[in-house]
């Protein structure tokens, strides 16, 4: 079963994200939304209508489902223009000449694709087929918008410009959107509300400032933000990687600490909280530098004002701080602080 | 190539399930026997009247029948690859907005895979044209089929006459091939894209 578990609701106009790494069950529940897929038990509802019924193997026709899905290969048709494409689901709704028209030239309007109406998909680029395939989506008017992993096929400037253009499309039609991602920056900056997903559970379900504020888990710690919160293993009797580090643990078993990366000291010198790890990446993020430490199998991130150089492959101590964040147990579960 | 269509269809939508391993492993069929014995088969189905049915021995229909049952595992198998290349996303998109199954046919499944059908339909018949063995028993002197009429004439000595039936097999099997392209590039303008596209980003 890809998906067990999956109980969430969010008001209309609301803004949803699936996140979660490749094959954790983000697509199989947007599909299922979409009416693709049956779920096996359990319903979804609409606006208050029951359009999919598990446990009764029944699922509403897709033409009063009144759904759009952007695919991930947006999944033009070929064989038709831009205006094709974007009229045949008008088409098949029923809708007449002049109707169709102004929805075509409306939604071409929209998405600033007016000059390429003519144009067949194999014309046009990649981030222009996007914006075909939006088009073609929202032209219906759906209840509710699915989009799986739309920006995913787009090089990095362009993603970051289709975000604030679905942010603002999102403002402007106001439809209930559910947008599945496995980049946390997309699902940090555009959503209302986030379910973290996990081998097919949410594992948790909040508003972006919840999910970095206070992660349920050591998986969404390590998940969400920029960069992600540390995680740190510690043996029963305060030990890391073998060895005893001054941090008072809130259970005698091992479990996981959770450090962000502005808590994290990187210095030349040894201390009873130090661990000497070997730096294995340095990025700049506006005037900040982010150091990525390794040793074994633990991989930290520091960010640091310091002026010290740092050099790749030298070792350098990361001074954890006394308390950390978040304590999690061994099965990665948030322990009460 | 119709039929082949909708078998190709089923069992590329529906891929598991023992139904549908039926029908592909049903399809295969013909393949396993021999052209000659295919043909005695048909000949001892067909040469007497079933019901309404006239006899059928001796007739263009008998052909017909008989060489559509011995392709199909050609056409099927083309017509697959055509469907497995258009079904998924490009369908699913289309599903969506609600248009049904003939809905869908007509306007999305059958125009993709037009290419691979006529290519399909052009190996078909490529093959048939030239094939012997089936038609070796079901032909007629009323009805002389070509590869037949050559072999006759090659074995009775007549090289020249042989020759010459082949070369018109030849010219036949060429030209088909050409004017199918040409077809195909006409009813297709979306395949010329690619050019235009380049043409538009110089400009």
């Amino acid at each position: 079963m890809a998906i067990r578990g999956v109980s969430i609701s969010v008001p209309d106009g609301a803004f949803l994200v699936l996140l979660g790494p490749s094959g954790c069950g983000k697509t199989t529940l947007l599909r299922m939304l979409a009416g693709l897929e049956l779920p096996s038990a359990g319903q979804i509802v609409f606006n208050n209508k029951v359009v999919s019924d598990g446990d009764q193997k029944w699922s509403i026709e897709l033409k009063k489902r009144n759904s759009g899905l952007v695919f991930q290969s947006y999944a033009l048709w070929p064989h038709m223009s831009v205006r094709g494409n974007i009229e045949w689901p008008l088409k098949v709704a029923g809708l007449n000449k002049a109707e169709r028209e102004s929805r075509v030239a409306n939604v071409l309007k929209l998405m600033d694709i007016q000059a390429l109406s003519e144009r067949y998909p194999n014309e046009i680029s990649g981030g222009q087929q996007q914006r075909v395939a939006i088009a073609r989506t929202i032209a219906p008017r759906p209840g509710i918008l699915l989009f799986d992993e739309p920006l995913s096929n787009l090089d990095a400037r362009l993603r970051v410009e289709m975000r604030s253009e679905l942010m603002r499309l999102h403002r402007t039609i106001g439809s209930t959107t559910v947008y599945v991602t496995h980049d946390q920056i997309e699902a940090m900056t555009m959503a209302t509300h986030v379910a973290v997903m996990d081998n097919g559970r949410v594992v948790q379900f909040g508003n972006p400032d919840d999910l970095i504020a206070s992660p349920q888990t050591a998986f969404v710690a390590t998940f969400v933000g920029t960069p992600p919160g540390n995680i740190v293993p510690f043996s029963a009797g305060g030990r890391v990687l073998g060895k005893p580090v001054k941090v008072k643990q809130p259970l005698p078993e091992p479990c996981f600490a959770m450090y962000r990366a502005e808590s994290l000291e990187l210095s030349e010198t040894e201390s009873p909280r130090s661990l000497a790890m070997e730096v294995v990446e340095i990025s700049r993020i506006a005037g900040r530098k982010m150091v990525t430490v390794m040793d074994g199998g633990l991989r930290l991130t520091a960010i640091t004002d310091k002026r010290a150089k740092f050099t790749v492959g030298a070792f350098v101590q990361v001074e954890l701080p006394a308390i950390p964040t978040a304590w999690f147990n061994a099965s990665g579960e948030r322990i009460a602080a | 190539m119709f039929i082949s269509l909708i078998v190709a269809y089923t069992t590329a939508r529906f891929r598991t399930g023992w139904a549908s391993a039926i029908i592909t492993q049903t399809s295969n069929l013909p393949l396993l026997v021999p052209g000659i014995a295919f043909g005695a088969a048909y000949i001892a189905y067909l040469s007497t009247p079933i019901g309404p049915f006239p006899t059928l021995y001796g007739t263009f229909a008998l052909l017909v029948i008989a060489a559509t049952a011995y392709l199909l595992p050609f056409s099927v198998q083309t017509g697959c690859a055509v469907i497995q290349q258009v079904s998924g996303e490009l369908d699913e998109s289309a599903r969506i907005t609600g248009a049904g199954f003939v809905r869908r046919l007509i306007g999305i499944t059958l125009p993709l895979a037009l290419r691979g059908m006529v290519a399909g339909g052009l190996l078909t018949f490529v093959k048939i044209i030239r094939d012997l063995s089936l038609v070796v028993l079901l032909f007629t002197p009323t009805m002389p089929v070509m590869a037949v009429l050559a072999y006759r004439y090659a074995s009775e000595g007549f090289m020249q006459f042989a020759h010459a039936i082949t070369v018109v097999i030849l010219v036949l099997s060429i030209s088909a091939t050409l004017i199918a392209q040409r077809l195909q590039d006409k009813a297709q303008p979306w395949l010329k894209g690619k050019v235009r596209a380049g043409n538009s980003k110089l400009a």
